[in-house]
């Protein structure tokens, strides 16, 4: 599923990202790639997110968060 | 200097793991700090002199990693490659790279480590901020990590300065190691999109890897005191009240507290003005006088009696920057901002334009964007700047009476940022038309500022303003007052006036009229006379236009050509002969003009110059200063005219 629509508080993998170039290769260099845990800390605030990955906090938009496809 | 004793350093890391701290314990008073800061500046040279050896430090812009997104990363990139390739030969000082990284958030920062390893250069590890590190439970064997990162790690606790002499030593010692002939980086090859994203999977799977060998990392979730804050800031409901109140806090701070310092400063400039003018026998008339009082401490004075309120305002900011803030307000911004096309990281440097629109501009850069980049740098002069504040203040009180000063000023504010997200949304959707950029944005845990490290940052930019006034604005001063004075009046006037005089008991008014011919006959009269039928439909005439053209060069000065368009020596906003001039001059509808156009039209000669140089071209420059300058004129046009009709403040 998106990681939009995961709750807070939960814990989910990686599973694919389905982006541009210049967006993947930010996400990667952030961590964000197939195979890494993230856990959502505050879902959809205003539009938007934050997740804990590798051991510290980013805010992604309802965007970025869309096309990040995760698995339980 | 022998240069066999010369090292380059670069000093490279994540944004916020205490690196420009460090630079700053390193270099000391001996930095060289680039024209216009920014948050990070984009070339900031320092040097140290350590046992012999002469060690020139740069600072580099905070990045991920070297593949480049914003213009602040591509800057820290480029570098590193061009002094790669230059200290492969043989007659240049060895290079050393020293990677700054958060030792609390290892995983993130050692993935720009492992690009630095690739590059195959000398390099050496700080792991700062080691405190906050061990509170969180995080231990390190530094042996297998050094081992493994192929480097030497120096622990370090950023604010004090203890491990420096160890990193010092340990700078030399790599420097003098052969030279390897590495690879140069990824970046330098053409790839595809998927090469990225593998090898950064790879290097993320060796940095799990050498964290797991060589690290206890807690298990309790770092930051849960940052997230329970969070729950606050950024909550659907409090978020946005928590964050006006932040903003109301900013403002009052900036401008109750600096109140007092600004009545000292005027008291100061007062007796200087009085002392100077007493230098001269009573009723003489002394150019040099003149010039001195009217030109210089007008002009100059005018601009350092707001420096209280900029610092206090650069203070806020920084210190909101500092504890963690700033990154939540940009995320809470967002939402408006994305509306009218930018971004929420556009948010901070139009804050900073309520000071000054020169390090606004520069705070620019970490926008990714360029088109959004150029959007907000466009509409930040819109953001009333400092330098505008002298201008209300003595206009307000002399033509609304004392319950409306706070209203009036409150609303030209809003009619600013009003027409800023105006004008951005109609960029952004034509000539600056782009796809606007995904919001990710790492957010640093909550932390108590220090001291050091905002004082740095708010003197940095604070130093801007006062350069400003000492250079541009004291010889446009200077220049304004000579192009008021000269041409004096031919003799034969001198003459005419004089046997006017003789004849009546009270001569003022014909020193009045003599003055006012004086003004007309000089160069920024017959400028402000040429001027007067584009002014005329603004309520204009054309001793305002004469004011106007100074205020062209830097906003400040507009106060003290007033002074000199109405022959006041030393006039500031307090000046009770000039405001009850004006007020028998000019109706309160024209004095709203003179506020509304000088707040919309014409950014200053700094401004004009940093847009220049940050936007890449003259072009650009030239086309905000067209396009505001007739924006202001239509609306001041406008609201002029409608006033008349309507009767409002005639």
């Amino acid at each position: 599923m998106s990681l939009s629509k995961v709750d807070s508080g939960k814990k989910v993998s990686v599973v694919s990202m389905n982006a541009g170039t210049i967006l993947m290769e930010k996400l990667a260099s952030l961590g964000i790639l197939p195979g890494a845990e993230i856990e959502m800390i505050h879902n959809s605030l205003h539009g938007a997110f934050v997740i804990g990955c590798r051991g510290s906090r980013l805010v992604i938009g309802r965007g970025v968060a869309h096309i990040i496809h995760v698995k339980e | 200097m022998n240069e066999t004793h010369k090292i380059h350093v670069a000093l490279v890391g994540n944004p916020n793991t205490g690196k420009s701290t460090l630079f700053n314990l390193l270099t000391g008073a001996r930095q060289h700090v680039g024209n216009y800061p920014g948050v990070t500046v984009e070339k900031k040279e320092g040097f140290r002199t350590f046992e012999g050896w002469e060690l020139e430090i740069v600072d580099l812009p905070g990045t991920y990693s070297l593949n480049a997104y914003s213009e602040d990363e591509e800057v820290t990139r480029r570098y590193l490659l061009e002094h790669i390739r230059e200290s492969r030969s043989e007659t240049s000082p060895p290079f050393v790279v020293v990677d700054v990284l958060d030792a609390s958030n290892p995983q993130r920062n050692l993935y720009l480590a492992l690009q630095i390893r690739e590059l195959g250069i000398a390099y050496c590890l700080v792991f700062n901020m080691m405190d906050i590190a061990q509170a969180r439970g995080y231990t390190f064997d530094f042996e297998k990590l050094s081992q493994r990162m192929d480097a030497p790690i120096i622990p370090m606790v950023g604010t004090q300065g203890e491990n420096i002499p160890e990193l010092l030593r340990t700078v030399v010692e790599i420097s003098q190691q052969p030279r390897k002939k590495g690879q140069l980086s990824s970046g330098e090859s053409k790839k595809t999109d998927t090469d990225d994203v593998e090898q950064a999977t790879r290097r993320y799977d060796l940095v799990t890897e050498i964290c797991q060998e060589t690290m206890h990392t807690p298990v309790v979730q770092p930051g849960s005191f940052s997230d329970k804050l969070d729950h606050w800031f950024l909550n659907r409901y409090w978020g946005i009240p928590l964050f006006l109140l932040m903003m109301y806090l900013v403002f009052q701070l900036t401008f109750t507290l600096g109140a007092y310092p600004m009545e000292w400063i005027e008291a100061g400039f007062g007796m200087l003005g009085t002392w100077i003018n007493s230098l001269w026998p009573d009723g003489s008339e002394s150019l040099l006088r003149s010039l001195i009082v009217d030109g210089i401490i007008g002009g100059v004075g005018g601009v350092i009696i707001f420096l209280p309120n900029i610092l206090l305002l650069f203070l806020a900011i920084s210190l909101l920057e500092d504890s963690g803030y700033m990154a939540r307000a940009a995320f809470l911004m967002d939402h408006f901002m994305s509306k009218i096309g930018l971004h929420g990281k556009s948010f901070i440097p139009m804050l900073i334009g309520f000071g000054c629109s020169v390090p606004a501009i520069m705070a620019t850069r970490t926008l990714e964007n360029r088109r959004e980049r150029l959007a907000t740098m466009f509409i930040i002069p819109l953001m009333s700047c400092g330098a505008r504040l002298p201008i209300y203040a003595l206009l307000i009180p002399a033509f609304f009476p004392p319950a409306w000063n706070a209203p009036v000023l409150w609303m030209l504010y809003c009619i600013g940022i009003l027409l800023a997200v105006f004008l951005a949304k109609i960029l952004r959707t034509t000539i600056l038309k782009s796809e606007p950029i995904p919001f990710i944005m790492e957010l640093p845990p909550y932390h108590v500022p220090t001291v050091r490290t905002v004082g740095i940052r708010t003197l940095e930019r604070g130093w801007l303003y006062l350069k400003k006034a000492g250079t541009i604005i004291l010889g446009i001063s200077i220049l304004l007052w000579g192009l008021t004075t000269f041409p004096q009046l031919p003799k034969s006037e001198v003459e005419r006036f004089e046997t006017m005089r003789a004849n009546v008991e009270d001569t003022s008014e014909i020193d009045h009229l003599e003055e006012e011919e004086a003004l007309a006959n000089s160069c920024a009269g017959r400028i402000g006379k040429v001027m007067e039928p584009v002014l005329r439909p603004m309520g204009f005439d054309w001793k305002i236009g004469t004011a106007l053209v100074g205020a062209v060069a830097a906003k400040e000065v507009f106060v003290a050509q007033m002074g000199i368009v109405y022959k006041i020596g030393e006039a500031d906003e307090e000046s009770e002969s000039l405001r009850n001039i004006l007020q028998k001059t000019y109706t309160p509808l024209t004095g709203f003009c003179i506020m509304l156009f000088c707040l919309i039209s014409a950014p200053c000669m700094a401004t004009f110059a940093v847009m220049a140089r940050e936007s890449g071209s003259w072009k650009w420059a030239i086309g905000q200063w067209s396009a505001l300058t007739c924006l202001g004129w239509l609306i001041t046009t406008i609201v002029y005219q409608l006033g008349v009709m309507f009767q409002i403040g005639v």
